[in-house]
């Protein structure tokens, strides 16, 4: 039958594209795939390195925090579903992408990051964690053994990253003039 | 409903076969529909408060239209879509225009909800079975007795391109691991086979969402009792199209392969209730597949890599028996 042998190659064919399309996004697209075509590569590579990054809230309408206060921990309802993965996968993207100077991707991140501010604008800070492993991380709590500042940023400004000019250990305020706020 | 697989492929049992597999297939896709319509319910809070249209950085290509127009009329238009798509996918199936409207409908939908910085994938296979059923041939819904030939056979070359897809989806997860284990290895790192890659991927991602699972404190541990798991959600993973080839085998991989979401929940919180659906629908009661669970000879025989090294010990099976055993996939067509 025709129309059945037709149907059985066009069939095969778009099993064909689902592997190609799928595999093909994950390495030539920015965002890992051609939407709705996905290679489904999760978790393909074992954790081994701990190194995290985390956003620290420095300022915001609402005040100083001394010190600078993790994202996850911000009260006030600063930060819109703080435990999102979404989020939490938006502040590694940005740490990677500042730690290879990729502006388009550290943009792309911003963006996704800041849409999470419920107030504007926020001063906040981009560090770089190193830590055991990952076991010894969650099993010791959230205690690095290194910290290194990679910039700051005030959501809602040009995408463009502002010199990082203070140790994260010292009190934010003490040594930086404070910056022009506009509500 | 199907034929005992010990008995002789004559035309008229293949007949009956196949006209028993078209009725059951008739059935589990008007289930799909319906399953569409309860997910699409269970969104209704989400429709009255929408939201921002996200950026247009982050919009996919079948939302991105949704930037030139006004955001109420954009969001009324993707709603009256996904409720009138599902609603029509549920009610009159039977008609490629109803199965059209609810493939767009879900595909905004997907299209709308990962339009955000990282794409989720939950609902990407309902995408796929949903635009696939769009092709079932005209009559596909007939009597099983009275539809003709052609229309049968595509009907199930349909169904069974969906049961490959979901498949599909999990062999090249599988296969990504193995080739994350080999550029790993080059690079002196552990791999997805070392005893504590479960506990090394549990404790990230924990960490990542600053949340705790139910099981994850105690794997972290005893993180060699990851090891199996990992192994087992491997084999189950990587082999997963070869099932869609072996119907003997479909529902027990089905069983594992939820096994595996369930796992996935309790130990790092992602959830793939979708997939759970799918798998339970297209294999738990495959129309490909015998009524009962199959004889440990087929089992064994059939299980990929080991299947090979079982056959060796096993007993010879009589022409008449591995005749009955044959599986009637629809790769080709049959004499009735």
């Amino acid at each position: 039958m025709k129309s059945y042998r037709r149907l059985r190659r066009w069939l095969a064919a778009f099993l064909g594209a689902c592997v190609l399309l799928g595999v093909g996004g994950q390495f030539l697209n920015a965002r890992h795939e051609w939407f709705p075509f996905y290679s489904w590569f999760l978790f393909s590579l074992v954790p081994h390195e701990a190194v995290a990054y985390d956003l620290l809230l420095h300022e915001s309408p609402r005040g100083h925090a001394v010190p600078p206060v993790p994202y996850r921990l911000a009260g006030d309802g600063l930060v819109r579903s703080p435990h999102s993965i979404d989020l939490s996968r938006a502040v590694q993207e940005l740490g990677r992408a500042l730690e290879a100077h990729d502006a388009a991707e550290s943009a792309l991140a911003r963006a996704a990051i800041e849409r999470r501010f419920t107030v504007s604008p926020v001063r906040y800070e981009v560090v770089k964690l190193t830590f055991a492993n990952p076991l010894e991380r969650l099993q010791q709590g959230a205690l690095p053994r290194s910290r290194e500042s990679l910039s700051t940023f005030v959501s809602g400004q040009k995408l463009r990253p502002a010199p990082a000019n203070f140790s994260a250990s010292e009190p934010a305020m003490a040594t930086e003039a404070p910056t022009a706020v506009s509500r | 409903m199907a034929a005992s697989s010990s008995s002789p492929l004559t035309p008229g049992a293949i007949f009956r076969t196949r006209a028993a597999a078209l009725t059951l297939t008739q059935a589990l896709i008007r289930a799909f529909y319906c399953f569409d319509l309860f997910l699409t319910a269970t969104r209704f809070p989400d429709f009255v408060h929408p939201g921002k249209v996200p950026p247009p950085e982050f919009l996919l290509w079948p939302v991105a239209w949704l930037a030139w127009v006004p955001a109420r009329l954009g969001f009324a238009v993707l709603f009256i879509l996904q409720i009138g798509g599902a609603l029509a996918g549920a009610a009159a199936c039977q008609w490629r225009i109803a199965r059209l409207l609810a493939a767009l409908g879900l595909l905004e939908w997907a299209a709308l909800e990962n339009s955000v910085f990282k794409i989720g994938h939950t609902l990407h296979l309902l995408v796929f079975v949903a635009g696939l059923l769009v092709f079932l041939p005209r009559g596909w819904d007939g009597p099983a007795g009275a539809v003709r030939r052609s229309v049968r056979e595509r009907t199930l070359l349909v169904f069974w391109t969906c049961q490959a897809v979901v498949m599909l989806s999990y062999t090249l997860s599988g296969l990504g691991k193995f080739g994350g284990a080999f550029y790993q290895l080059a690079h002196g790192q552990p791999t997805v086979f070392s005893p504590d890659a479960l506990a090394l991927h549990v404790a990230e991602r924990l960490a990542q969402t600053d949340s705790t699972s139910l099981l994850g404190s105690w794997l972290l541990a005893h993180p060699w009792t990851g090891w199996p798991l990992m192994l087992s959600a491997i084999y189950l993973q990587t082999f997963a199209f070869w099932i869609a080839f072996r119907p003997a085998l479909q529902r027990f991989w089905a069983v594992g392969l939820i096994g595996f979401h369930i796992g996935s929940f309790f130990l790092m919180t992602i959830n793939f209730p979708q997939n759970s659906f799918l798998l339970a629908l297209f294999f738990f009661r495959s129309p490909f597949a015998d009524e009962a669970w199959p004889r440990l000879r087929q089992f064994l025989s059939d299980l990929p890599v080991f299947g090979a090294i079982a056959s060796r010990f096993l007993p010879e099976q009589s022409a008449a028996k591995r005749r009955g055993d044959a599986p009637v996939i629809p790769l080709e067509l049959p004499a009735r």
